[in-house]
């Protein structure tokens, strides 16, 4: 390229995923994401998680580009490295807070990374024991804007969900269970796959417990009660 | 005085295979005044014996707060030693500014290694004459890390450095054959000497270490003495001349030892 021409940045993702849900439970966290690949509208490739395992105490779900996360992948497995030099796990806040300059300092160059970020875990207040660990959940978007919350739905399913996962939420607070949790996620997912055509039915809800670690989940599919489409007058 | 064909650099090797300029960079740590450094699981804590230039000046600060849960206490040149802890409060605010946590006390001896190191390999620069003791307290626990300009850097469970130094190491190894009679390794010894002490007792054990380093005529008081300690669920702190006093005190209930003679025998420079 010659040096007077134009640098054009990514204007636009290419292969995204949509919403993250995500809900602390009494001693963990747990996420939920469907495993479509969207290119535009089209649902391009199936079967790609987006969870990632970063240790035993933390879990990194995204929404966004794909591309983008491969290489975030590669960034924090380095952080993870660094910790492990001076004898430690990275914990959610460090990551959080970590990643949060990453990507705020890179849409101060004009060229974000374009992912919503999601890190879940546990934060270990001492080594080995695990009674002091809290929950952790961290939301960072592609501008770098973050917080922590309780529960959170990025995406198409901020504007659908996050009342209905507070509702939830809030009839048993710190004391829910993982299972009325993750009945919780699974009721959300079925709400984002009425309402947002990129939301796939195909999905995984992966955990972070305080006395298990990370665990990954199983590949499950919901199919959902579609009897008010006949109400739809575009519906054939 | 020593002088010789092979210490116009510090990259220069001598036929021994030694780096003079490096070993006299030690000898500027050596005639610091001393300061001692002792943990228990708990706590760590470092002691420091500060000298004044003369009767009218003041005494010089020899103990400085890095952070939170970490300081460090400085025996040598006292404005090199002041570089270093500059360095090192730097590597703490910088780790809280990337992962809005405490640096593993780990972290900081990898980064001091790395620039004392640096002095001993490229022409044209001078080690730092200090020898530096880092007092932490992380999620590992209690750390002492002792530095010295040959960019020796090492984990230790009481030490000392500084100006007759040997007498307050001979201390801390006495008082490990007290506990010998149960254990038999030297090492879990001075573990087991420290590791159970409550924080008091930590601080008298390393003001009686570093009372040792003393010539018969000369004591700990108030004003010569530095005491800083940190430890769980404790911040670092540096101790008011008030509450020096008050261990002081409790130091001054046991008997004066004869002061240990030491090797080399150069006088202690004022600085």
């Amino acid at each position: 390229m010659n040096a007077h021409d134009e640098l054009q940045r990514t204007l636009n993702p290419t292969c995204t995923g949509t919403s993250v849900i995500a809900l602390q439970y009494k001693t963990g966290v747990v996420v939920l994401t469907d495993r479509v690949v969207s290119y535009g509208k089209m649902a391009r490739y199936k079967n790609v998680s987006r969870q990632y395992k970063v240790n035993d105490n933390v879990l990194i779900a995204f929404g966004g580009d794909h591309a983008d996360f491969h290489w975030l992948q590669n960034v924090i497995e380095r952080q993870v490295l660094l910790w492990k030099r001076f004898d430690q796990d990275i914990g959610p806040k460090a990551l959080h807070g970590y990643l949060t300059s990453l990507l705020y300092g890179r849409r101060c160059k004009m060229n974000p990374i374009w992912n919503t970020l999601v890190v879940a875990g546990v934060e270990e207040e001492e080594k080995n024991n695990k009674e002091t660990s809290t929950p952790f959940i961290g939301v960072i978007t592609q501008k770098g804007c973050a917080y922590q919350v309780k529960h959170i739905a990025t995406g198409l399913g901020a504007f659908l969900l996050n009342q209905a996962v507070e509702d939830e939420w809030r009839k048993k607070g710190e004391d829910l269970s993982r299972e009325d949790a993750e009945a919780v996620l699974r009721k959300s997912l079925e709400l984002t796959i009425y309402h947002d055509c990129v939301a796939d039915n195909e999905f995984e809800i992966g955990r972070v417990d305080a006395t298990e670690g990370v665990v990954l989940g199983k590949e499950e599919k919901v199919i959902g009660d579609w009897s008010i489409a006949e109400t739809n007058c575009q519906y054939e | 005085m020593f002088r010789n064909q092979y210490d116009s650099d510090v990259t220069v090797w001598s036929p021994q295979g030694r780096l003079h300029q490096v070993e006299y960079a030690v000898e500027a740590m050596k005639q610091g005044s001393a300061t001692v450094g002792i943990k228990s699981d708990t706590h760590a804590v470092i002691v420091a014996l500060k000298r004044a230039q003369n009767e009218l000046s003041s005494h010089q600060k020899k103990i400085y707060e890095i952070d939170v849960h970490a300081g460090v206490s400085i025996a040598g040149l006292l404005s090199d030693g002041r570089i270093l802890a500059r360095f090192l409060q730097t590597e703490c605010s910088s780790w809280r500014w990337d992962y809005k946590q405490p640096v593993p006390i780990k972290k900081l001896a990898e980064a001091m290694q790395l620039k004392l190191q640096a002095n001993t390999q490229y022409y044209g620069r001078r080690p730092f004459g200090v020898g530096i003791l880092i007092a932490g307290y992380d999620k590992d626990g209690a750390h002492i890390i002792q530095t010295d300009p040959s960019a020796e850097v090492v984990s230790m469970h009481g030490t000392s450095i500084g100006a007759r130094s040997q007498s307050a190491r001979t201390y801390l190894e006495r008082n490990v054959d007290k506990f010998e009679k149960c254990k038999t390794s030297c090492l879990i010894s001075v573990f087991h000497l420290f590791i159970l002490a409550s924080p008091e007792e930590l601080i008298v054990h390393a003001l009686l270490a570093l009372r040792d380093t003393l010539p018969a005529e000369e004591n700990l008081s108030a004003q010569n003495t530095s005491i800083g300690i940190v430890g769980k669920d404790s911040p670092f702190s540096l101790l008011e001349d008030a509450q020096v006093s008050v261990h002081l005190n409790s130091v001054s209930t046991h008997p004066r030892t004869t002061a240990q003679a030491q090797g080399g025998g150069a006088e202690p420079m004022q600085m």
